[in-house]
């Protein structure tokens, strides 16, 4: 590995021990929230945009609460509730999340505030709730949760970094558990500002456009949490190794997986599922086509991005999915690209990247 | 004056956001703060920006601001009093 490459390697393997993921619950395009499965897939497309279902916010809120929450923070505080009661309520010992962009509805607001009205006569709720942290904030609140609470924003990198925050915690057992979580939404004047800088696929509103190979992504957006611990239990995955690249060359994708898996003595034709987060955009699907090649016939390959569409987060509808397959012991049919021969479904390795720049390999294993 | 009223009671269920809420509901001479509609301090900065927005009236001191939003009755006073817009 040279100097160049050796710089795109942003976490590599085997710097984290692994730790244990408990629960997990989805908010998405899917009906995956109320099920915390993926039973009956949907495609809730307008035009290239994937809109999450909403859960009934009233069933968890008072009138006098949800006002004070935008569209995402109701959103991820509603995810993370699920995900804690699943857990059996138990009080994580830190709250950890990641967002490529927090509350984008607040954020407009409050810019389109300052732009009609000068700096002087502007709202204060709308700035408040466009502060990334402020999911995190409620989450403490709902939960009387005093303990660490962070909240990364780092691009195609902002779940993964939640997620090494905590594997390191974890590791050094500082905490014993953690609540980590992604959540992201799409506005339509954002959709547009995207658009503009080719992030979409220009075929408007057309059902096959998801499936199709061509310039630009399916827009999405949505909601994901995970109850971390440092030891087993009744834990059915295991995330064994994380790796992050940036921006990386000819190769290096598979150079480090190679190194993952040879990390933990395991070769390609041990891989039982990939789980990828192929986009079908033609620009940048290379990537993903090179580890199709190396993957083994017995391996089954996965994809979610037809039911998730693309965001900055979009990794956490494939982790949701790895850890409620693990728990069913079955995949979700919805996903299912290429079946393998294989039975068993030990150890799953899944690769998203986004818009060619930040890349993410997680090694996984059924507990 | 019960027209002004019911107008100002549909700014203030946008501008809190009170989702659901009739202008019906609130009561004019209920305390807005506190035991009546439940409002707290942020509310308090939301009410001052809507005064000065749609009436042109500043409030400088938050703490006029809590005697101006006693009720819809005292608020409405209030702005009829001193509206410039």
């Amino acid at each position: 590995m040279d100097l160049a490459e050796i710089m795109q390697v942003y976490f590599s393997a085997g710097m984290i021990k692994p730790i244990f993921i408990r629960t997990a619950r989805a908010v998405s395009a899917q009906d995956s929230f109320n099920s915390n499965d993926l039973l009956q897939p949907v495609r809730s497309l307008t035009g290239n945009r994937f809109t999450y279902l909403e859960p009934n916010y009233q069933d968890y809120f008072t009138i006098m609460q949800l006002r004070r929450m935008s569209r995402i923070t109701r959103l991820g505080l509603v995810t993370a509730i699920e995900c804690l009661r699943d857990a059996g309520d138990i009080q994580p010992e830190a709250i950890i999340t990641g967002t490529g962009k927090g509350s984008l509805t607040d954020t407009e607001k409050f810019i389109h505030a300052v732009r009609e009205f000068g700096e002087g006569t502007l709202n204060p709720s709308p700035f408040i709730q466009s502060t990334y942290n402020s999911l995190n904030g409620l989450i403490g609140l709902h939960h009387h949760i005093n303990s660490y609470n962070s909240t990364y924003v780092h691009s195609g990198f902002s779940l993964e970094h939640a997620l090494l925050d905590a594997a390191i915690q974890l590791n050094e057992q500082s905490i014993r558990t953690a609540l980590v979580g992604s959540f992201e939404e799409m506005t339509p004047e954002h959709y547009i500002i995207k658009d503009k800088l080719d992030f979409w696929k220009k075929e408007i509103d057309s059902p096959d456009a998801v499936m199709k190979s061509s310039p630009g992504a399916i827009s999405g957006e949505g909601s994901f949490f995970f109850f971390l611990d440092y030891q087993q239990g009744a834990a059915p995955l295991q995330l064994v190794d994380l790796a992050l690249l940036f921006e990386p060359g000819e190769g290096a994708v598979l150079r480090a997986m190679e190194g993952m898996l040879k990390q933990h003595g395991l070769g390609w034709d041990q891989l039982d599922i990939y789980l990828s987060g192929r986009n079908q955009d033609s620009r940048h699907d290379h990537y993903y086509e090179e580890v199709e090649h190396c993957l083994s016939a017995t391996t089954h390959q996965l994809h979610f991005k037809h039911l998730s569409g693309e965001f900055d987060t979009a990794a956490g509808f494939g982790l949701w999915a790895a850890v409620r397959m693990a728990e069913t012991n079955q995949l979700f049919p919805s996903m299912i690209r290429k079946q393998g021969s294989t039975p068993s479904m030990d150890y799953m390795l899944l690769y998203n990247q986004y818009y060619g720049k930040q890349h993410c390999i997680y090694l996984l294993k059924k507990t | 004056m019960e027209d002004f009223k019911r107008t100002l009671k549909l700014q203030i269920i946008e501008a809190l956001n009170l989702q659901g809420m009739q202008p019906e509901e609130i009561d004019d001479n209920a305390p807005l703060f506190g035991d009546g509609l439940g409002l707290d301090s942020i509310d308090s900065l939301e009410l001052i920006v809507l005064l000065e927005r749609n009436y042109g009236i500043k409030i400088e001191d938050p703490r006029e601001g809590r005697k101006v939003f006693e009720s819809i009755h005292v608020m409405a006073d209030y702005i009829q009093a001193n509206r410039k817009k």
